[in-house]
């Protein structure tokens, strides 16, 4: 299993520890492995377009979480909605479905991470899982065509120069 | 408006402020009339904001969406969150007309009912 499953998973167990009444402690460390579950998904699959795979880790750690939002900002669609999996038909509406989870659950693990007057309930923890799950399906079935790779290299920060005609 | 995280992102010294943050009431009273037609619907029980700047200094929205239990069961969790927040974006419009970037938080109402957090209510 790949390690951003492997956090995936966690991010569930994590959440399912103490039962029907989980602690604060529990219900954010649920809320921040789910984001880095995604974080690692799109590290990992950057950096394995590396041919040298033992500088892969190395390469991973050139991403930095606010120029990976700044990236996803791009590809996120502005006020347009999300439909459900099984109707998003076009690969920009799953690259939009990945960016937009992305945006989310970074700002979650902000809050479950640092912010120590909020609250958690387990149907936020739910929520996140479920929505970072929902972002591994449509990454999964847009990860090779050109756009879902020009996302990655963007979330490295690259910026992308305006082309005259 | 408070300071979740420290303030706005500045570019050569220079703070505009979004729209949502200088027409405060105007924006919440467009979030009430989302509000009222998803509490006609059932889809919500109330709908609460919160404006300030997100983690990375950009203009945000924080909704704070108390749901029916029903709702936010196992199975239909991600379809029935979703559907409000796809509501709340199209309606809104918070980005190309407000400025903020939304971001979702949601409870259930007896889950509210047991953590009686005043943010909330």
């Amino acid at each position: 299993m790949a390690f951003a499953d492997e956090l995936l998973d966690l991010a569930r167990r994590i959440a399912d520890l103490d039962g029907a009444n989980p602690g604060q402690a529990v219900l954010r460390r649920a809320v921040s492995t789910a984001y880095y579950a995604l974080f690692h998904l799109m590290v990992g699959e950057a950096t394995a377009n590396w041919s040298q795979s033992e500088l892969r880790p190395l390469l991973g750690r050139v991403f930095e979480h606010g120029k990976m939002k700044q990236a996803c900002t791009k590809f996120a669609g502005g006020d347009d909605s999300i439909p459900p999996f099984e109707r998003r038909a076009t690969p920009t509406d799953h690259l939009r479905a990945v960016a937009r989870r992305f945006i989310q659950a970074q700002e979650q693990r902000e809050d479950a991470d640092y912010d120590v007057g909020a609250l958690w309930r387990p149907e936020d923890a739910d929520t996140q899982i479920e929505r970072a799950k929902d972002a591994f399906r449509s990454w999964m079935a847009i990860r090779h065509l050109p756009d879902a790779q020009k996302f990655l290299v963007l979330m490295l920060g690259a910026r992308e120069r305006k082309r005259s005609a | 408006m408070g300071m979740r995280h420290g303030g706005p992102k500045r570019d050569n010294g220079t703070v505009i402020p979004a729209r949502a943050f200088i027409h405060e009431r105007e924006f919440a009273e467009a979030v009430q009339k989302v509000e009222q037609k998803l509490r006609a619907s059932g889809s919500v029980i109330r709908i609460r904001h919160e404006l300030d700047y997100d983690s990375t200094g950009d203009p945000a929205v924080y909704f704070r969406i108390v749901m029916p239990d029903s709702s936010l069961t196992k199975d239909n969790l991600l379809r029935a969150t979703d559907d409000v927040a796809n509501a709340l974006v199209e309606d809104l419009h918070p980005q190309e007309r407000w400025g903020v970037y939304p971001y979702f938080r949601f409870r259930s109402q007896s889950g509210q009912e047991a953590m009686q957090e005043p943010s909330w209510a």
